[in-house]
């Protein structure tokens, strides 16, 4: 068999091309911020995390009803929502009874339905909302600020160095995170100091153990050699070498980290170390919701979707963000 | 190698000495007794202490403990759980369910995981790429028990296909739905851990090469994407397999599966401490087995990874 | 792929299949289902505490005297007594055909072996204070270590005679004869087991309506009917089989579909059952109250206005009645409902005034007088509750709390701190809270188990760290030992009289008294409940 120079279509390009390309260079950041703004999922999570942030600041403000108002005529009323109503959902109407006709209420609307203390659902998932973007965001930074510093040093120096670091990890995972917390509740008042501390107990560990892994196998590689015989520093290399390349591990981890977080201070408000009623968080108000789960459904339902409509985001707007970053994936 | 096991064995039996060590003394500081708060008088709390030896002072009960521990692998007795039972007989029993059930967790999850990540990282962006990772996300954002429950509800009560709640008498089949409830998250989080290595390492130049070979994609993922992808897996399944197998509280009350999990949390609050040191030496002791096991297990998945050289 | 389909298609099939076959056993046998939110911590009746360890320590052990439907006291293995003239002496003549599961005789030995082992500081048995809550003889020399063991005030005259001094007249002595920590136990049996007595069906005797079958840790204990026992031609089921399901709305899907028979029920899930023939509502003798800690260094909690201000400031109706809703009933004063009747013949809260209920415009007054007392015009205080584990619903009654005080009395600001059980224990021992949110179970039928426990100076109880001389008088004359212990009438105003001094200072502040919404298959009946002493199965009848 024979075969002409035509027939063949290179799949990377030419040294010509490529030197063409580089004339119409435009920069890291342009570059990342066209690949994120065409990445359909990316946008979409954007927009979603925008829509709830804004409906955390404003929600509570749009119903008449106030978050941390108990009123005890009001208790376990079902969902009601005017115009949608008329649909047949939303309609007030739990195990086929109309709730609201029954006592009397024509003109209240519970949106999201009301606890058992008569509170309006609406304002606290929302108002739940914002402390769970702060619970969120606190874990985020400590993953960042810990986990990865310590995966980091850990995985890349190796020997000595990691064989304590991670004995050190296993000593404060064999302790019960229970028995810590409620000796916590002793020393530390209540409150979002304390759920910090908790959280910078144990909540940084995974993230350290992945990006160690990640880092012990982009150690070997040429590369880092390369970097090494040509005088830079340990430093600069972890940064500027193997750090981009874990990016995508790392955002999955941290996607990971922030429900765990979010449920890890419902649990600590369980012991006494969260925050104190009628405050509620996302993850509290799933809890309390759970409690009556199979009775009323729509305590646990609305903030569960919130959540997973917020992680959903998160994920696809960290999807796209890593993407966008991705040194490997210059061009098109 | 085995001169890095036989060090890293050392380390092992410090590391659990120094956890246990640590644990004792915590244990101190916790509010109350191992004993019936509600109705404890003084008199009655000097006459407890004394029985159970909590009244000597803090190194013989500790010299005590590691005695016990180590010629005998005995952790005393329960003062709070089952009175005066040994704590062995209490905390095996136990063990073994929770392992049972976490390990058919495990190979429910990460088989589930597996292919989900594989279906998502080689349809990258399609349609089944988003239902994987939407599957995948709710895996994590829905709390284990809210999943328990709705699948205790509509499985075992409305359509009753399965058992409701554990049954010792038919151990397999009532450990089916917390066995599904267990596995969701370590399917959701094997599928997107899975589907980003996989990325990279498809994205690579040496799959590049295998594919210009001709060889089909089946096996290029299978064959050779699969396995270097897998060491990422490994390293979130190590300390996940480790939760499993200790078990979920959450779960295990929601399923009435009598596990570890649950008798380490009702340990703490009735400070039962045998029975708490009992159960945090089980889990350490997993732990760093898993962690040793994952380190050499890098070795061998991917030969240029050592993990006992220095930087 | 398609072998990958096929696996998946074979693997739920035979799951469907095996589903299937462990489904086809069904029994004729009548056996109760109980459900129970945990395990009995014991089945060593000298060594148990809680309430659940006793009621099926009782299922098989029978003791002197039990309680009827009706809350009276009968004769049990004791078929008569008399009592001398001043009151300290008891002799019961015991059953002769009363027998354990192993044949054996049940003896006044048995009762004296089981009442030393009780005493004796060996055995450290947390209820070994029963003893001197009975007033035995010498029990409290004996727990302090000072007399021997067989120097307790109880003697086996013969085997069918036991003979019981006590150091002082007890008014309420037969009723503490019922609890659990008397029962007899076969010397024989108990020694030979030694460290493993009670760990199992093997190890265990009965001489009780039924007998331990198996016990699977964390999960089912199984009685059957005991033939043995003496009374057994009365017992109309084979068994009961309890079911350990921590988790209450599994309860509720594993009732609905018919395996379990009885289940205690809590919350919102009582709604879906509240008015079926399923809802049976009973009484127990547990009070919810706030204790104010007078040591504390809050001016505002030493003012009795401000007390009482807080006392009538919100609807415990609502508490009881949309927040429980378990069978629970507003607490007019401190002492329950159903503990104690007296010599009227009348229960202690019948001829006991009504305290404190909801009044908005009286706590105003009350608190305007604090404020001008005080020379305030705000007050802050922090109410301690204990977290869902410990307290259940309790916590979330809490907050209701807040809301109304807040409402009701303005300036009055509430902060709640939610701790673990032990931790709340503790500090309302030490007076390390401010005001708590907490219960009392009693141990007896007889005022004094809260009147005394929980208010006289000094006690571990008084959570209020009151200290009232003219309280403490009250209650030393009307306790054994008391120039009024035998004066049953007089005493009965005394006590009456106490607790309306220590309600009328609001040092503890009454919320509810617990019930309990039980949902009972409807072919199921004669399960006896008490609101103190052990639910009986003895009588039950499945149809």
């Amino acid at each position: 068999m024979s075969y002409r120079k035509e027939q063949f279509e290179s799949v990377t390009l030419q040294n010509t091309e490529q030197q063409e390309m580089l004339a119409s260079n435009t920069g890291f950041f342009k570059d990342a911020f066209t690949r994120f703004a065409t990445n359909k999922g990316a946008l979409i999570g954007l927009i979603f995390i925008t829509i709830i942030l804004g409906l955390a600041l404003i929600g509570p403000s749009i119903t008449p009803h106030i978050y941390n108002e108990v009123i005890t005529t009001n208790i376990n009323l079902p969902p009601r929502i005017p115009f949608l109503e008329n649909f047949g959902i939303f309609n007030g109407f739990w195990e086929g009874i109309d709730v609201y006709a029954k006592k009397g209420f024509d003109d209240l609307y519970y949106w999201f339905g009301a606890d058992g203390l008569g509170r309006d659902l609406w304002s606290r998932v929302w108002m739940g909302t914002r402390i769970s973007f702060l619970v969120a965001f606190v874990a985020v930074m400590i993953d960042v600020a810990i986990g990865i510093t310590y995966g980091l040093v850990s995985g890349y120096f190796g020997g000595k160095v990691d064989l304590v670091m991670q004995r050190l990890v296993e000593v404060i995972s064999g302790i019960p995170n229970l028995v810590v917390v409620i000796l916590l509740v002793l020393v530390l008042k209540p409150g979002l100091v304390s759920i910090i501390f908790a959280l910078m107990i144990t909540g940084w560990i995974s993230m350290s153990r992945v990006v160690r892994s990640q880092v012990l196998k982009l150690k070997e590689m040429e590369y880092i050699l390369a970097a090494r015989t040509l005088g830079a520093s340990s430093f600069v290399i972890i940064l500027k070498e193997i750090l981009p390349n874990i990016m995508g591990q790392i955002i999955v981890m941290t996607m990971f980290s922030i429900p765990n977080a979010i449920f890890y201070e419902s649990f600590l408000a369980f012991v006494g170390l969260g925050l104190q009623p009628p405050l509620a968080s996302l993850g509290v108000l799933i809890s309390t919701g759970y409690q009556s789960m199979l009775i009323y459904p729509h305590m646990v339902i609305y903030p569960v979707i919130v959540l997973s409509i917020l992680m959903l985001s998160f994920n696809l707007m960290a999807d796209g963000l890593r993407d966008a970053f991705d040194p490997k994936m210059k061009g098109f | 190698m085995f001169k890095y096991i036989n060090k890293r064995l050392v380390w092992s039996i410090i590391t659990l000495g120094t956890i246990l060590f640590i644990l004792f003394l915590l244990l101190q500081f916790m509010p109350g007794t191992p004993f019936n708060d509600e109705k404890l008088t003084p008199q009655t709390l000097a006459i407890m202490n004394a029985k159970y030896g909590l009244d000597q002072p803090f190194m013989t009960r500790l010299w005590i403990f590691y005695s016990n521990v180590i010629t005998k692998f005995d952790f005393g007795i329960s003062m709070a759980i089952q009175k005066n039972w040994p704590v062995g007989d209490l905390v095996l029993p136990r063990l073994g369910i929770s392992v049972r059930i976490g390990l058919q967790a495990l190979l429910l999850g990460t088989f589930n995981g597996i292919l989900l990540g594989v279906l998502s990282a080689s349809k990258r962006n399609t349609w089944i790429d988003t239902l994987a990772t939407i599957l995948a996300i709710l895996g994590v954002s829905i709390p284990s028990y809210v999943f328990a429950l709705t699948l205790s509800y509509f499985l075992g009560y409305k359509i009753q296909i399965f058992d409701i709640i554990f049954n010792y008498k038919d151990p397999f089949f009532s450990s089916l739905l917390p066995t599904i409830a267990l596995s969701m998250f370590i399917m959701a989080q094997t599928t997107r851990f899975l589907r980003t290595e996989l990325i990279e390492v498809l994205g690579s130049d040496y799959i590049k090469l295998v594919e210009a070979k001709g060889v089909s994609k089946f096996k290029i993922i299978y064959k050779h994407g699969l396995r270097n992808a897998l060491i990422s897996v490994v390293t979130i399944l190590g300390p996940l397999t480790v939760n499993l197998l200790t078990g979920s509280l959450v779960v295990e009350k929601v399923y009435a599966v009598p596990g570890i999990g649950s008798m380490l949390v009702n340990g703490i609050l009735t400070n039962d401490y045998n029975v708490i040191m009992m159960i945090a030496f089980i889990y350490s002791a997993l732990y760093i087995a898993m962690n040793l096991f994952v380190d050499i297990l890098y070795g061998i998945i991917d030969p240029r990874i050592r993990v006992a050289k220095g930087g | 792929m398609k072998t990958l389909k096929k696996f998946i298609v074979l693997l739920v099939a035979s799951l469907v299949l095996v589903g299937c076959a462990s489904k086809a056993e069904e029994s004729t046998a009548k056996v109760l289902r109980v459900a129970a939110p945990g395990d009995v911590l014991s089945l060593d009746s000298s060594i148990a505490t809680d309430g659940f360890s006793f009621e099926v320590i009782s299922a098989f052990q029978e003791g002197l005297v039990v309680y009827a439907a009706d809350d009276t006291v009968i004769p049990a293995v004791a078929t008569s007594w008399t009592v001398s003239e001043d009151g300290k002496e008891y002799v019961f003549t015991l059953n002769p055909d009363a027998k354990w599961s192993n044949g054996d005789a049940v003896t006044a030995s048995d009762f004296v072996f089981a009442w030393q082992r009780l005493a004796n500081p060996a055995t450290a048995a947390e209820y070994a204070i029963m003893l001197q809550t009975a007033n035995i003889a010498n029990a409290v020399d004996i727990a302090a270590g000072t007399k021997p063991v067989t120097d307790l005030g109880v003697e086996a005259v013969d085997a069918t005679t036991l003979k019981v001094t006590l150091g002082a007249a007890v008014p309420y002595f037969l009723q503490l004869m019922t609890f659990p920590s008397f029962l007899p136990l076969n010397q024989a049996f108990v020694e030979a087991q030694g460290a493993s007595y009670a760990t199992g069906a093997d190890s265990l005797l009965s001489n009780g309506p039924f007998v331990l079958t198996d016990w699977v840790l964390g999960s089912t204990i199984t009685l059957a009917k005991n033939a043995e026992y003496v009374d057994a031609d009365a017992v109309q089921i084979d068994g009961v089989e309890y079911l350990i399901i921590p988790e209450s709305q599994t309860i509720k899907l594993e009732y609905e579909q018919g395996n379990l028979d009885v289940a205690a029920m809590t919350g919102d899930l009582v709604e879906a059952y509240t008015g079926t023939e399923d809802f049976t509502q009973i009484m127990k003798g547990y009070t919810w109250y706030m204790p104010v800690n007078l040591s504390s260094e809050n001016a505002a909690l030493a003012n009795q206005n401000f007390r009482l201000a807080l006392a009538w400031s919100f609807d415990r109706s609502f508490i009881v009645d949309d927040k429980l809703n378990d069978g629970s009933i507003v607490a007019n004063g401190f002492v329950p409902v159903g503990l104690s009747t007296g010599p009227t013949g009348n229960d202690f809260r019948t001829d006991a005034p009504t305290y404190f209920g909801y009044d908005t415009a009286k706590a105003a007054e009350y608190w305007t007088a604090a404020k001008a007392e005080l020379g305030v015009e705000t007050a802050t205080f922090e109410l301690m509750v204990g977290d869902s584990s410990d307290s259940g619903l309790a916590s979330g009654a809490a907050e209701y709390l807040k809301a109304e005080i807040e409402k009701n009395l303005p300036g009055v600001t509430v902060n709640i701190t939610t701790t673990t059980k032990k931790d709340r224990l503790d500090k309302m021992k030490l007076g390390e809270y401010e005001v708590g949110l907490t219960r009392w179970g009693p141990d007896y039928a007889d005022p004094l188990t809260y009147l005394f426990d929980l208010l006289v100076s000094g006690n571990t109880w008084n959570f209020s760290k009151w200290n009232s001389a003219e309280y403490d008088a009250l209650i030393a004359s009307v306790s054994p030992g008391g120039d009024l212990a035998t004066d049953l009438n007089t005493r009965w105003t005394k006590l009456i009289e106490a607790e309306g001094l220590a309600l009328s200072q609001a040092v503890v502040i009454p919320i509810w008294q617990t019930g309990g919404a039980m949902i009972i298959k409807p072919n199921v009946s004669g399960i006896e409940y008490h609101v103190i002493g052990m639910t009986s199965y003895k009588n039950a009848v499945i149809e």
